[in-house]
C-alpha cells in the first residue's frame, strides 16, 4: 500500500528525462494533435486514424470508445510508435515522439507500459514470469536489481513472489493479465496504455483486474488511456471518455458529460445499445435502434461518416464534414447539430 | 420494440433435459461438461443458459443436438426429450431429421457456419430441399423472402452474395435466416451476437426476438452476457462449473438472485446504468473440471461457505417453495439476507 512516495515512484521520476517537478505547470503528459494513419491499398486508401487530438493530464484517465475499425487501437498503437503514423504529432512531457530516432524511442518506451487484449497470445509461453516481467527491465536496470524488481511489481498486482518461477500455461486468465500488467509496470512507466485488457476475461475476472487498475492509478499517481469497445466498463474506469467512430473522435468530454449528457448522436446510440443487465429496462421504449451497419473505412460517406446510419441527418451533413467544436466547458461534439438533438443519455 | 414479452410457463413442454451428464476426453483428463443438467424449454418462450467460458453451456447445447465431438464427447446419463422422444437414443438418421427442421442452431461465428464457395442463397436452398421435396425455383423464393424477413436489404441481389462478401451482421442474419428456414419448433442461438459490435448486436438480438414472435418458435439462447439475457429472455438458467445452480424467470432472478454465484455476478460486473465505484468482487476462478471439488462447486469462492458446502453437492430445490425459482445451494436462504 505504497503512497505517491515509494520507491516505485522514485524510479518513475529518476527516468523521466525531463520535467521532474510535478508542479511545474499546464503541460500535460499526453499531448495528441492531429494524429493520422493512412493505409494505401492498390485500390483505395483506408484511413484508420484521421486527425486524431487529445490531451491527458498526469494522474488522470482517458477512455478511447467505439467499435471495431473505428481506430481507438490503433491511435494506442501510433502513440507508442508500433506504428509510424501518416501525420500529426505525439507530445510526452512536451517532447514530440514521432521525430525520435529508434535509440532514443527505446529510451522514452521505459515511461509508456501496455498492456494488450488477449494474455493468451501477450505471454511468451516458454519464459519463466521472472524472465517475462523483467523484458522491459534490460534495456536499463543493472541485472542485480531485476529479481527485487521484479518482486516487487507482482506483489503490486497481487502475485506471490514466487510466481516468477512459473510459466505462463500454469496461470489462469486473469492471472496471465496481471502479469501483463506487471511487465508493464516493471520499468516504472507513468502512462499505462490498456487496449481492452479485460475484454478476453470472464465476468467474474473481470472485476479483479479492473480494481487493480484503480488502486494502481491511485497508489502509483499512473495515467491511464483506456482503450475498449465496452461503454459500461470505460464508465467504470475513466473520468474522461472520447467516442471515435471511422478514425474520428466524435465526441470527449467528462464521464458525466458523455454518459449523463451525450452530444452526438452516434454516442447516444452506442449507450442504447448496451444491453443493461436489468430487466425492468426491456420495455421503456427508449432504445435508438440504428439501422444500417458501420461503413467501410475504405468508402466512408463523404460529410459526417456517421450520417448514413443517422436518424437527424440532414443535407448539410453530406455536404460538410462537421469540426470537433466545444460545447459548454470541455466537451467538444463533432455534429452540425450538437446544440439541438434531443438525445437519450445512458440508463 | 417486439421483444417477447414475459410468457405463460404453463404452455407445453417442447424440450425437457433430465439429469444430463455429458462428458469430454481432454488432454488433462476426462471433464464432466455437463453433471445432472435438469431444464425444461416451453413453447413460445426464451430460456437463456447463461455462465462463464467453460461452465459447459456450449456442450450442453451440443449435447441436445447429438453434436457432440464423436471421439472424444459422449453422454453418459440422462435424457433429452423432444415432444416426448428421448434423442440420446435416436438413430443418427433420426438426429439428421430433427436437426434443421425440428431443432435449429444458430452459432457465435457465422463464418464458420456458412460454406465459403456457395452463394447465400443456394446454401438456404440447399438446406430447404434437404429436408422437402421443393421445386429449385419455389426453394429460391422461400430463400429470398427468407433474407427480407430477417431484414436484409435488397435480399433478390444478396442471395448471389458469397459470405465474405456480407459483414458480419448480415452473415449472422443469413444464419438466422438459414435456421428459420424449415420453421423449428426451437432454436438453439449459441453466443449469436458474441462476435458483433454493439450497435450490430442491437439489431440483431431484435431480429431474433421480432422471429421468434412471429414463428411461435421458442428460442435457447445460450451466453456469456447478462445484458443479453435480461434484454431478451423470459427465464434464465445460470451454469456454473458444469451444473446449473439456479433457474427462474427473468425478472425474479435479477431482483433477487438465491445463488451466491448470480448474485456475486449480478454485484460485480461493470454497468453500463450504474454510478461507478469499486465493483464488489468474486474471489478465485472457476474450477478446474477434471477434478472438481467434491461438494458445492462453488464453495472455494463463496463467503457463506461451510463445512456441508464443501463435502456434500447441493440438492436442486425450489426456494422460496411457493416460487418459480430453483436454486442448488444449501444457504440460498442467506443469499442477499446482508
Amino acid at each position: 500500500m505504497a503512497g505517491p512516495s515509494s520507491p516505485h515512484h522514485d524510479v518513475a521520476y529518476r527516468h523521466s528525462g525531463e520535467d521532474r517537478n510535478p508542479g511545474s505547470g499546464p503541460t500535460p503528459l499526453l499531448a495528441v494533435e492531429g494524429l493520422a494513419k493512412h493505409f494505401s491499398t492498390r485500390r483505395a486508401t483506408l484511413k484508420a486514424v484521421d486527425g486524431v487530438s487529445f490531451t491527458l493530464e498526469e494522474g488522470r484517465s482517458l477512455g478511447l470508445v467505439g467499435e471495431s475499425g473505428c481506430g481507438k487501437s490503433t491511435t494506442a498503437r501510433l502513440i507508442l510508435r508500433l506504428l509510424e503514423p501518416t501525420a500529426g504529432s505525439v507530445r510526452f512531457r512536451g517532447r514530440e515522439l514521432t521525430t525520435l530516432s529508434q535509440a532514443e524511442m527505446r529510451r522514452v518506451r521505459s515511461q509508456l507500459g501496455i498492456v494488450f487484449q488477449d494474455p493468451y497470445a501477450s505471454l511468451n509461453p516458454r519464459m519463466t514470469l521472472r524472465n517475462v516481467v523483467a523484458e522491459g527491465l534490460r534495456v536499463w536496470h543493472p541485472e542485480a536489481d531485476i529479481d527485487r524488481r521484479v518482486a516487487e511489481v507482482l506483489e503490486r498486482v497481487g502475485l506471490a513472489a514466487r510466481f516468477a518461477r512459473r510459466y505462463p500455461h500454469e496461470l489462469s486468465g486473469g492471472q496471465r493479465q496481471r502479469v501483463a500488467i506487471a511487465r508493464a509496470l516493471a520499468p516504472g512507466p507513468s502512462l499505462l496504455i490498456c487496449d481492452e485488457p479485460v475484454s478476453a476475461l470472464d465476468v467474474s475476472v473481470q472485476a479483479q483486474i479492473l480494481n487493480l487498475l484503480a488502486d494502481l492509478q491511485h497508489e502509483l499517481r499512473l495515467t491511464i488511456l483506456f482503450i475498449s469497445h465496452d461503454l459500461a466498463v470505460v464508465r467504470h474506469v475513466c473520468e474522461r471518455v472520447a467516442v471515435m467512430h471511422l478514425g474520428r473522435i466524435v465526441e470527449i468530454g467528462t464521464r458525466a458529460q458523455v454518459y449523463g449528457n451525450p452530444r452526438h448522436p452516434y454516442t447516444a446510440a452506442l449507450l442504447s445499445a448496451v444491453p443493461a443487465p436489468d430487466p425492468a429496462r426491456r420495455h421503456d421504449g427508449r432504445r435508438v435502434q440504428l439501422s444500417g451497419e458501420i461503413p467501410s473505412p475504405l468508402d466512408p460517406p463523404s460529410g459526417c461518416t456517421f450520417r448514413t446510419r443517422c436518424a437527424h441527418a440532414a443535407e448539410l451533413c453530406a455536404a460538410t464534414e462537421p469540426e470537433l467544436t466545444p460545447r459548454g466547458v470541455d466537451h467538444p461534439v463533432a455534429c452540425h447539430f450538437a446544440a439541438d438533438l434531443p438525445l437519450t443519455p445512458a440508463p | 420494440m417486439n421483444a417477447p414479452g414475459v410468457r405463460s410457463s404453463s404452455a407445453a413442454t417442447l424440450l425437457s433435459v433430465r439429469n444430463l451428464r455429458t462428458e469430454i476426453d481432454t488432454e488433462n483428463g476426462t471433464v464432466t461438461a455437463a453433471d445432472g443438467v435438469s431444464l425444461d424449454l416451453h413453447g413460445d418462450e426464451v430460456l437463456a443458459v447463461v455462465g462463464e467460458s467453460g461452465c459447459g453451456k456450449t456442450m450442453l447445447a451440443l449435447s441436445i443436438l447429438g453434436l457432440l465431438p464423436r471421439r472424444t464427447g459422449r453422454i453418459v446419463d440422462g435424457q433429452v426429450l423432444f415432444r416426448g422422444e428421448d434423442l440420446t437414443q435416436a438413430t443418427p438418421a433420426r438426429l439428421r431429421e430433427i436437426r434443421g427442421a425440428e431443432i435449429a442452431m444458430i452459432f457465435q461465428d457465422a463464418l464458420t457456419g456458412l460454406h465459403p464457395l456457395q452463394r447465400v442463397g443456394d446454401q438456404i436452398v440447399e438446406m430447404i430441399r434437404a429436408h422437402e421435396p421443393a421445386r429449385r425455383d419455389a426453394a429460391r423464393r422461400r430463400a429470398v423472402d427468407l433474407l427480407d424477413l430477417v431484414g436484409i436489404p435488397d435480399p433478390d441481389r444478396r442471395a448471389e452474395s458469397f459470405p465474405h462478401e456480407l459483414s458480419g451482421g448480415m452473415r449472422q442474419r443469413v444464419m438466422i435466416a438459414m435456421a428459420v428456414a424449415l420453421d423449428p419448433a426451437v432454436l438453439i442461438a449459441d453466443e449469436p451476437t458474441t462476435a458483433l459490435d454493439v450497435t450490430v448486436q442491437a439489431q440483431v438480438l431484435e431480429t431474433l426476438a421480432r422471429i421468434s414472435g412471429d414463428l411461435n418458435g421458442s428460442i435457447l439462447l445460450i451466453t456469456h452476457d447478462f445484458g443479453v439475457v435480461a434484454g431478451f429472455a423470459d427465464r434464465v438458467a445460470v451454469m456454473y462449473a458444469g451444473r446449473l445452480v439456479e433457474q427462474g424467470p427473468v425478472a425474479e432472478v435479477y431482483g433477487r438472485p438465491r445463488h451466491p454465484y448470480t448474485a456475486g455476478l449480478l454485484a460485480s460486473m461493470p454497468r453500463i446504468d450504474d454510478v461507478p465505484g469499486r465493483l464488489p468482487r468474486i474471489a478465485g476462478t472457476p474450477p478446474n473440471l477434471v477434478s472438481p471439488p467434491p461438494g458445492c462447486r462453488f464453495a472455494p469462492r463463496c463467503s457463506l461457505a461451510g463445512d456441508i458446502c464443501r463435502e456434500v453437492p447441493p440438492e436442486t430445490r425450489l426456494w422460496p417453495p411457493d416460487g418459480g425459482v430453483t436454486v442448488a445451494c444449501h444457504h440460498a436462504e442467506q443469499v442477499g439476507a446482508g
